[in-house]
């Protein structure tokens, strides 16, 4: 059976792989060959090769407890979890629910990454309990439907790095654990065969450190030890996993006060690490062993939250000269160096905790 | 001329190419227009084949004779240098309006004959078609089979696309989504870019009055629309740089709104109340057509609550940007004919309201 009577099946990909991601579902419910071929790898590859592929920012925000009356102001709730989708391209912001049960929403402070037309939430501090969440939640862009994957087997871990393959395999590693000791141990989960996977330790404990997927490795970076809280390492620690290995620790890699929240990896093809240096004042990106200031960072983004690569863009969450309630969002194109400010909209603004871009 | 002499070409004659159709029949085109096509041009260079009727190119079998019509209107246009991409895009959009089964043998025959501009103009157009469409119609419109199982449904639409705001809303996003992408790309390109913009809107306005068979409903809101158009063209085609953009972008939609038109993220339940003063997607002027296209579709109470939200917005839009406004209200007084297109219209109000500010 033809995906379209009358057309090859290649011109007929072609037309459904130019269909907007808001209408994945509605494709996947018209006939088997459809559902068969949106489902697809291929198809998917086949969008981002094309450029059809829309890029998509997932966050994370803390917003404003639901349950908090206004009217009672000594009942102050603190914020929960909720993640809200952007669109920079269009400049549109959209509410993604929690998963059903989450009333209070996402585990505080989770992890989020993307693994193909999946967005993968873990860990973080029970909304209700404030215990370590070992929690795996997961939505699919395709179904618009949410489903658990299978629990970390230690549930004792907040604050560690978390990065994705974009393929299958989601990767954690340090963190601390209640008492506060940080970790040296990390983990690996496969998300088609919905598995958690021993990884080798590494070679010291970093607590808040931050993962980066790059040429086929996971690149740990900075973080710090139980004796010595706060004080974050210069150093990174690459996972290979054809190896399933880590190479030995490369030291004095990041600035002196360059935090791991202000790191972020390139893209496909761009194999440099950047780092917004407030020290410097500038954006640099690391290639090879050098540090390389590609663009100043404007006295605008005196503090940031977070960082994402979109497309061959930086977008920088925080807040602008104006403090706590200018919350906006700065977009670095990476090729001329210009900033952009852009402004959050209203019932969307919130501290941003983690996020992550889907390329659907 | 006799059939065995290869013609003759003389400096002051046409150069013509023969080709011949898997039905047998040949033809003569003209060689800058048959040479657009990559497979032909291939067949000339390689084998001197095409000079003559005994020497007629064969065509795949994928190209019939009308569909071979269609591809040299499109190449007689194309090929000419010199035509601005508005031009391109203006004809482009009024060469595809044909039914899906017409498209369908398009792109198969323009893929034959590796046309790849038209393949993707037709593909772009299909997904365009399935995108506009509730599943029933796309399964009637391609004839596919309904086959799945109600479990192996994917998340079904909710009452989405049965609305005609939110599917043009829809469409909106993907056309300026694309628009932006290309004004990324082209963004050192000629002064026409501001002129590519208008039309760009003019046509999908037209595209969609025709699609929706409602071809009263252009004529008699044509004037009413050119105008509010150009008006609303000004605002979007007159920034170039980046910063202005997003800051046009910034004021799209009050979006928290616009849970309910991506259909794949349902409204976040704690936002329901906002979701319900509002039954629909929220609009930015600067999208939307004018109000008279809508008017035929739409109940009083539907439309008041778009002019509500209409104003709203724009009141909105006024207190943040007064030098815009002023910009956009010169405009207005340049353009007398806003003035006329206020007739017994609920974009009227909306108009009034404006330029009061």
């Amino acid at each position: 059976m033809e995906l379209i009577p009358g057309l090859p099946d290649d011109l007929a990909r072609e037309c459904l792989s130019r269909v907007p991601c808001e209408e994945f579902s509605s494709v996947g419910s018209i006939c088997r060959g459809w559902k068969a071929e949106i489902e697809s790898p291929a198809f998917l590859s086949q969008r981002r090769s094309t450029g059809q592929s829309q890029a998509l920012v997932v966050l994370a925000q803390a917003r404003p407890n639901p349950a908090e009356r206004p009217d009672s102001p000594k009942q102050l709730l603190p914020p929960v979890c909720l993640l809200s989708v952007f669109e920079p391209l269009t400049g549109r912001w959209t509410d993604l629910p929690p998963p059903p049960g989450c009333t209070n929403g996402l585990p505080r402070f989770c992890r989020l990454a993307a693994v193909g037309m999946e967005l993968v939430v873990v860990g973080g501090l029970d909304p209700f309990t404030w215990e370590a969440s070992a929690a795996v939640y997961i939505y699919s862009f395709l179904s618009g439907k949410w489903r658990r994957g299978n629990d970390m087997p230690v549930r004792d871990r907040i604050f560690f790095g978390c990065a994705s393959d974009g393929e299958r395999t989601l990767f954690v590693a340090g963190g601390h654990d209640t008492d506060k000791n940080a970790l040296r141990s990390a983990l690996a989960y496969d998300i088609r065969g919905d598995r958690w996977v021993p990884v080798p330790d590494m070679a010291i404990e970093r607590d808040e450190c931050r993962v980066t997927f790059r040429g086929g490795e996971f690149v740990v970076v900075s973080g710090y030890t139980t004796d010595a809280q706060g004080k974050f390492e210069r150093s990174v620690e690459a996972f290979n996993v054809a190896t399933w290995s880590w190479r030995p620790v490369e030291e004095n890699i990041l600035d002196a006060h360059t935090s791991p929240r202000a790191c972020v990896e390139g893209g496909p093809g761009d194999d440099s690490l950047y780092a917004l240096r407030k020290s410097g004042g500038d954006v640099a990106a690391l290639r090879g062993s050098a540090w390389r200031s590609v663009a100043n960072l404007p006295a605008d983004v005196t503090s940031q939250t977070h960082v994402l690569r979109w497309c061959d863009k930086l977008i920088v969450f925080g807040w602008g000269s104006e403090g706590r309630s200018d919350d906006a969002v700065f977009v670095l194109d990476l090729c001329s160096s210009k900033w952009t400010k852009m402004e959050i909209p209203e019932g969307y603004s919130g501290a941003v905790m983690e996020g992550c871009v889907l390329e659907i | 001329m006799s059939e065995g002499i290869m013609a003759v070409v003389k400096p002051e004659m046409k150069s013509y190419i023969w080709l011949q159709t898997v039905d047998g029949s040949i033809q003569q085109v003209e060689e800058e227009v048959a040479m657009f096509c990559p497979m032909i041009y291939r067949e000339v260079i390689q084998t001197g084949m095409g000079s003559s009727k005994n020497y007629a190119i064969l065509l795949p079998q994928r190209v019939n004779p009308s569909i071979l019509g269609s591809i040299l209107d499109y190449c007689r246009f194309h090929q000419v240098q010199g035509r601005s991409n508005k031009e391109r895009k203006t004809f482009d959009e009024k060469f595809i309006r044909m039914d899906t089964k017409r498209l369908c043998e398009l792109t198969s025959a323009a893929d034959s004959l590796q046309l790849k501009p038209l393949v993707d103009l037709t593909s772009c157009a299909l997904a365009r078609i399935i995108e506009g469409k509730t599943p029933e119609e796309i399964r009637e419109t391609f004839h596919l089979p309904d086959d799945l199982t109600e479990e192996e449904k994917l998340e079904p639409l909710r009452n989405i696309s049965d609305d005609p705001r939110i599917r043009l809303l829809n469409r909106l996003y993907a056309r300026k989504r694309k628009e932006l992408k290309e004004r990324e790309k082209l963004k050192n390109a000629e002064v026409e870019e501001d002129r590519v913009d208008e039309r760009s809107v003019d046509d999908l306005l037209s595209f969609i009055n025709s699609r929706d068979g409602d071809a009263k409903g252009v004529k008699t809101s044509k004037g009413k629309k050119k105008n509010r158009r150009r008006k609303d063209q000004k605002d979007s085609s007159s920034t170039k740089d980046d910063e202005t953009i997003q800051k046009e972008l910034d004021t799209s939609p009050s979006t928290k709104r616009n849970g309910e038109i991506n259909n794949i993220l349902e409204a976040n339940p704690s936002r329901s109340a906002n979701a319900q003063d509002f039954s629909s997607g929220s609009f930015s002027p600067k999208l939307e057509p004018d109000d008279g296209f809508m008017d035929d579709d739409l109940d009083p109470a539907m439309k008041e609550e778009l002019d509500r939200e209409v104003e709203d917005f724009a009141r909105r839009l006024n207190s943040g940007w007064p030098e815009r406004m002023q910009e956009i209200l010169s405009l207005g007084q340049e353009k007398k004919s806003i003035s006329s297109a206020i007739v017994d219209n609920g974009s009227s109000r909306t108009c009034i309201s404006l330029n009061q500010r």
